[in-house]
């Protein structure tokens, strides 16, 4: 068994220390904070008043913050100028891949992969301190955030794949594709992979494998003979035999 | 049953298996940079950088994609003694194994070479150059005066061998490539498609730039730490998702585990 009580004390060793300097800048901070308010007090709810402006726009920020960090699904924060900046964006990208996509001799001049995390949060926090800083923090707007699924991240993948050309998003979407049985996008991704690297045996395999699935048995038979005479690949060989013999 | 971690854990068992190469900014320079020199008029090629920085791989990439345009052979980790060495280049110059009891002769083998100019080009990979010795790197090079075999030379860099670098690659003309450590983007990407290559989408999902730049600092942006970390911190979800569900979240890997598989490989202390 993994010996995993050691470590979680150490953690928490490593922790405490680290939290030390931390606990001491706090104690400090509240120590002042106490001064100031009793100094607020002792002058009066008047002066209060007319000086306080800033330490309540203070108290706003802190709350603010607290709100953003709670993990709901629905979450007010305040407007900021911008309102398209906040949305976690899921438009531009419809429920058919396939027919949305540049076809194959068109293809988009590759860029310098912009690299990207394409993951949906499910908190905001850069959104809520932006607005946090706004000027006018009363008015509010709904934020609705979804929880990223499955075919949303196909999706993303998808988009990636046409700014960076990169084979192995496509390889993967085929893959993926045809293990959930639809093939037509499978080779569809599948010739993707080959057009941005021509050299890319899985990519053939699993063109064929998807014209075999979609009754397109003779084709995937003459480009696979295509194949193994231009590279005598094995596996290529393995498959083809297979198709022969109705086993895919 | 199978816990979604432990997929997760062996995708970072260090190896250079070429199905799981992945193009990074950094890696697809040096591959271009690589496979233009390997098409220049050039003896021999050095490829440097530090351990973990994917040299190995590199290489094997490059053989396995250019292996039906050119005569191409990866040699991998050093032949114990000189006479293997040869004995390998022989295989490979002629097809045919040593007869026994035989041995190469190096003037021999030279002629051989000189004789080949012109009618083949072979180009020889050799990875962890660093192990072989002064002696035999002299060879190597008198070998690629021939101009028949070409040499691509792969070092680590240390001390130590920086000094072997000096002095055997310095004075020449050689068309040095340097690998360095990846920066927070390649790293990101590499973790991201590495799970990825094996349908591990969710767990890809769980890990946010926050976790990946914690990564990334825990690594300094080295692959095989990249690779030991992410083994020990998907062990250590390994574990709490069979015995403490409690502790595990699948959105989202805690900063919490990230430090412990850091204390644990001593990338921090208390
Ligand atoms: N572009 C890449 N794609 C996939 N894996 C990579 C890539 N670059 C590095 N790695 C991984 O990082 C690890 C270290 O790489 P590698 O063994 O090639 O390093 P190295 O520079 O040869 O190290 P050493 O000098 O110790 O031999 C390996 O597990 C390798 O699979
Ligand atoms: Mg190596």
């Amino acid at each position: 068994m993994y010996d995993i009580k050691p470590l979680e004390e150490e953690w928490k060793k490593y922790r405490r220390k680290k939290r030390r300097p931390y606990i001491v800048i706090a104690a400090f901070v509240l120590l002042a904070g106490a001064g100031l308010a009793a100094l607020y007090y002792t002058k009066g709810i008047d002066q209060l008043f007319s000086k306080g402006t800033n330490s309540t726009s203070k108290t706003q920020h802190t709350s603010l913050v607290f709100i953003a960090n709670k993990p709901l699904d629905r979450i007010e924060v305040a407007k900021p100028v911008h309102e398209e900046s906040l949305k976690v964006s899921s438009e531009g990208i419809s429920d058919e891949i396939v027919e949305d996509l540049p076809l194959a001799n068109n293809k988009p001049i590759r860029k310098k992969p912009r690299v990207k995390m394409h993951i949906v949060t499910t908190e905001m926090p850069s959104a809520a301190k932006k607005a946090a800083k706004k000027e006018n923090p009363h008015k509010k707007v709904h934020l609705n955030i979804k929880k990223v699924s499955a075919s949303h991240a196909y999706k993303e993948v998808a988009a990636r794949f046409r700014e960076t050309q990169d084979p192995a998003d496509s390889l993967f979407l085929a893959r993926a594709y045809y293990k959930m049985g639809k093939y037509k996008k499978a080779e569809y991704w599948a010739l993707q992979t080959n057009n941005v690297d021509s050299r890319n045996e899985e990519s053939i395999l699993l063109f064929a494998k998807a014209k075999v699935k979609r009754r397109h048995k003779n084709e995937a038979i003459r480009i696979l003979s295509k194949y193994i005479q231009q590279t005598n690949s094995t596996e290529a060989k393995i498959l083809l035999m297979k198709i022969k013999k109705g086993k895919v | 049953m199978k816990s979604r971690y432990e997929s997760a854990k062996n995708v970072f068992i260090d190896s250079i298996d070429i199905d799981d190469y992945i193009e990074l900014g950094t890696s697809v320079t040096a591959y271009k940079q690589l496979e233009h020199s390997i098409d220049k008029p050039l003896k021999m090629i050095l490829l440097f950088g530090r351990p973990g920085t994917g040299k190995s791989i590199l290489l094997n990439r490059i053989q396995q994609k250019l292996k039906y345009q050119k005569e191409i052979y990866y040699f991998d980790t050093p032949s114990i003694s000189e006479k293997e060495f040869f004995h390998k280049l022989f295989k490979v110059l002629t097809g045919k194994d040593l007869p026994k009891n035989t041995e190469v002769n190096f003037s021999a083998l030279v002629d051989f070479c000189k004789n080949l100019r012109g009618e083949r080009e072979i180009i020889i990979l050799l990875d962890e150059a660093q192990m072989y010795g002064p002696e035999l790197m002299e060879k190597i090079r008198l070998l690629s005066d021939s101009r028949a075999v070409k040499f691509v030379v792969s070092l680590h860099k240390t001390e130590n061998e920086d000094l072997i670098a000096k002095e055997h690659f310095q004075s020449r003309i050689w068309e040095v490539i340097e690998l360095k450590n990846a920066n927070k983007e390649d790293l990101t990407n590499y973790i991201h498609k590495k799970l990825l290559k094996k349908n591990l989408f969710e767990t890809a999902n769980s890990m946010k730039e926050k976790e990946l730049k914690l990564i990334h600092k825990f690594t300094g942006g080295n692959f095989r730490e990249c690779n030991k970390l992410l083994f020990t911190i998907f062990e250590i979800c390994e574990y709490y998702d069979r015995h403490e569900p409690s502790k595990i979240h699948y959105d989202k890997i805690p900063k919490r585990i990230i430090e412990m598989a850091a204390l644990k490989l001593g990338y921090i202390n208390v």
